[in-house]
């Protein structure tokens, strides 16, 4: 039987366990729903956000129908950009500019959270607020990681996040490894640009059968070029570790995988697009859910296959 | 009581949360033991916690053996005597614990015990009424007066008592029957109503998911059947609800409110407890009436009412009720129930089968060509009852069996593949699953069939999947002598097993010492592979 890792994205969650569990659900949830303990297919998660946050969330965010991850509670201290060295600097200020972060400080709302958005109308483009939101927590995610930050996300704990994550991913997919059948990783937001470093930069890593993006910034200009030189182009496909295909879904409204969401483009194998896109029409104003994105018909048709129907 | 207490209860915790009735039971003689050697009273406290981790598991025999021990030390204080009656009533003797609640209101000083012990005094009479099928309307009379005076002494405290007073005085109304009480049930009904409206509405009330149902009842009482709906979901939906708790709604609107799935409001209101009673952690056997397997309520606002988790939830309940539509009763031709057995398509258990349609498949200690016992049917003995050719306006639903296609003794595989005389036409068979489940002590399997020759139920009380080897799928699913031969499935409704044996003391898989409580299922894919394998 399959086994599948999966890898989360920004934002604090709720404990690992419950993660887990909440995932399986929303990826078994209706009709067509793939309940993995049914079909027998195990599962981990690799968890990190207790690299970032002093303690778990205490109840999901994610799991309702127009749920957005962050109030004026979750923002975090911009003081982290103010003393980055110049190549750090420079990155985090052109992938600032992309990602529509362009002050240190998070803008003030215009009211204290989603209370003054329309519930009738789906709001497209997202509101600037809460974008920016999300925005600023990615950025600080995607720069602690790629540039192994220190990061103390508790009194006494200093942790350097790349090293801290890639051991975990690491020791999860060693794992999955030892598991019978195909072995999938699934990866959302930034648990896709973890994914995609760890298969194609870490020598430790054991190969895996099958690559599932979702709502990943890895097509943002900005990140491949800090991949390199393992990254070019031409050769951005992990071929040493990833065995078997590798799918990207995004939604055109996704405000993390920016106005060319597709990879196929950046991540080459030998000079030929090698990765499949797919675009899952997710609904409702927060179209980065990983609840919403896994009860996509397309997502749920791929993932089948990868697991072997 | 010179001894740990806390340890002693944690472990009857874990022997009752894994359902292990030997376990469970030798952990009470010892503390029955223990009871009769010392003078020194057992906690109440303690004590209570002791009857309800039984209660939880509805070990009633035991909940009585340690109640009685109890009061026999001299523990008798109001707590014991409730329980020890609660659990009386559930084992069918309420006329007895109506004797030892009387004492209880005769001695009992403090007002939330006396509360109580009204509250199941009430239902013991109300108990009494149902079980003498109405042949005793004074009963009736007395269960209105004990709730309602309950309920006019102490409105907020016995809301409860007063809904069920309500709901018995609009029941007495509808037999015709000549009881009555100070206040009517409309009255009752619109108080409570307006309370629990009013608290809701309230950000500091404290409001419990019994609050809901409370309204729901108090609506059905007013007529107004669209609330008590909206009412009966958010109840049901509420996460602090198990399903022993749905399982006494569901009673309380089958038996007293005589709701049925043909007619609104039951319409509505019974599928919404039944299909979260499936999804819950814990439950209670689900029975079902052809009646039951019939109803469509495809057209009813679902959306509106169940909103978008409730409507998945009642799709997938609905998804199981079709698969009940291919489970059927064996019996001899004399009438005498012997087990279950399900439909089929012949060719996913071996292509060689291509065009045979439908069979039916049953344990060979059920049905095979040679019986070797009186409680083994021959072919030309046997008689399939299919419920669905109920549905579908079939005069007879019983048919013969045809032939035996392929049949493994009770010692291997104990199976039997028959061909029916008169094959069902619009019975969607029971598809095999092709996935073995994951052995995380997370997942769950539902038995449909035929209990002691019942009506169709699925048995869900705690239904986990424990073990599997090759041959054998363990799982906790109580069931009962005429379950042989019921389809296991899996939550998307694929069959993975044939039910064939249960027991208390199952012996445990790969070789492992020792037994434990658990039922034991052919997995299908054994057998798949064994007729595809055949000379």
């Amino acid at each position: 039987m399959a086994h599948v890792t999966f890898i989360h994205g920004i934002a604090n969650k709720p404990p690992a366990d419950q993660l887990l569990t909440q995932w399986e659900q929303d990826l078994a949830y209706g009709e067509a729903g793939i309940d993995l303990g049914t079909r027998g297919i195990t599962s981990t998660m690799v968890y990190w956000a207790d690299v970032m946050y002093p303690e778990p969330q205490s109840a999901t965010l994610e799991s309702a129908d127009d749920d957005i991850p962050v109030t004026t509670e979750t923002d975090i201290d911009p003081s982290w950009r103010d003393e980055l060295p110049g190549e750090q600097k420079s990155f985090v200020e052109t992938m600032a500019e992309s990602l529509g972060v362009t002050n240190s400080e998070v803008e003030e709302l215009p009211g204290d959270d989603t209370e003054d958005m329309d519930d009738t109308l789906e709001r497209i483009p997202l509101p600037r607020f809460i974008k920016q939101r999300v925005m600023a927590i990615l950025l600080r995610d995607v720069h602690h990681y790629l540039f192994n930050a220190f990061h103390a996300p508790r009194p006494g704990t200093a942790i350097r996040v790349q090293e801290e994550i890639r051991d975990r991913v690491v020791e999860k997919l060693q794992l999955g490894s030892e598991q019978p059948g195909p072995h999938i990783v699934v990866s959302h937001s930034m648990g896709t640009v973890i994914a995609y470093d760890c298969l194609k930069r870490v020598p430790d890593c054991p190969p895996v059968d099958g690559l599932m993006t979702i709502g990943s910034p890895l097509a943002r200009r900005e990140i491949p070029d800090e991949f390199k030189p393992d990254w070019t182009r031409h050769d951005g496909f992990p071929s040493e570790r990833l065995l078997g295909p590798w799918v990207n879904v995004f939604d055109h409204f996704d405000p993390v995988v920016g106005a060319l969401p597709h990879i196929k483009r950046f991540y080459e194998k030998d000079g030929e697009p090698a990765a499949v896109d797919i675009n899952e029409q997710n609904w409702g104003k927060w179209r980065h859910s990983i609840s919403k994105y896994f009860q996509g018909p397309l997502l749920r048709r791929s993932l089948g296959v990868m697991l072997g129907g | 009581m010179d001894w740990e207490s806390e340890i002693f209860r944690q472990r009857l915790a874990d022997a009752v949360e894994a359902y292990d009735l030997t376990a469970a039971t030798d952990l009470c003689n010892e503390l029955v033991g223990r009871l009769r050697s010392t003078q020194q009273l057992y906690p109440v406290n303690d004590a209570r916690i002791v009857l309800r981790l039984l209660r939880r598991k509805r070990f009633f025999g035991l909940m009585t053996t340690m109640a009685e021990a109890l009061l026999q030390s001299g523990q008798r204080s109001p707590q014991i005597r409730c329980e020890y009656a609660q659990a009386l009533i559930d084992r069918g003797f309420p006329a007895v614990a109506a004797e030892l609640l009387g004492g209880v209101l005769l001695d009992a000083t403090d007002e939330n015990w006396r509360a109580e012990a009204r509250g199941l005094l009430g239902r013991a009479y109300k108990q009494m009424y149902v079980d003498t099928a109405g042949g005793h309307p004074e009963l009736l009379q007395k269960a209105v007066e004990t709730y309602g005076a309950a309920f006019a002494d102490d409105p907020d405290r016995c809301a409860w008592h007063g809904i069920n007073a309500a709901a018995l005085l609009r029941r007495s109304s509808r037999e015709e029957l000549d009881i009555s009480w100070s206040v009517s049930a409309g009255d009752i009904a619109s108080r409570v109503r307006s309370n629990i409206e009013a608290r809701s509405f309230d950000p500091d009330a404290t409001t419990g998911p019994w609050d809901a149902a409370l309204a729901a009842e108090a609506c059905l009482v007013l007529d107004d059947s669209d609330a008590a709906v909206g009412w009966m979901q958010r109840y049901a939906g509420d996460g602090r609800v198990d399903a022993f708790e749905l399982a006494s709604t569901l009673r309380q609107m089958t038996d007293i409110w005589q709701l049925a799935t043909e007619v609104d409001p039951g319409r509505r209101i019974l599928p919404i407890l039944r299909a979260q009673m499936l999804v819950k952690e814990q439950g209670a056997r689900l029975e079902l009436t052809s009646a039951d397997l019939a109803t469509d309520a495809a057209d009813a606002p679902l959306e509106k009412v169940l909103g978008d988790a409730g409507v998945v939830t009642y799709s997938w309940y609905r998804r199981g009720l079709a698969r009940s539509r291919a489970v059927a009763q064996i019996r001899h031709r004399s009438g005498r129930a012997v087990g279950t057995g399900f439909l089929v398509k012949a060719d996913d258990l071996d292509p060689m089968w291509a065009g045979l349609g439908v069979v039916l498949i049953t344990n060979s200690h059920v049905l095979t060509s040679e019986p070797r016992s009186e409680e083994t049917l021959a072919p030309e003995q046997a008689r399939v009852e299919l419920q669905a050719l109920a549905i579908d306006g079939v005069a007879s639903t019983e048919v013969g069996v045809d032939e035996i296609m392929w049949s493994s003794p009770p010692d291997e595989l104990d199976t039997t593949v028959a061909r029916l005389a008169d094959p069902p036409h619009g019975v969607d068979p029971c598809p095999l699953t092709a996935f073995r489940p994951r052995l995380d002590g997370k997942q769950r399997v539902y038995v449909i069939g035929h209990p002691a020759g019942r009506e169709l139920s699925y048995s869900i009380d705690d239904n986990v999947l424990l073990d599997y080897d090759d041959r054998f799928i363990h799982y906790r699913a109580p069931t009962e002598p005429g379950s042989s031969g019921s389809p296991v499935f899996n939550r998307d409704w694929e069959v993975i097993g044939l039910h064939h044996a249960g027991g208390s003391e199952m012996r445990q898989l790969h070789g492992r010492s020792g037994t434990y409580p658990a039922n034991e299922g052919i997995w299908i894919e054994a057998i798949r592979s064994a007729i595809t394998t055949k000379p």
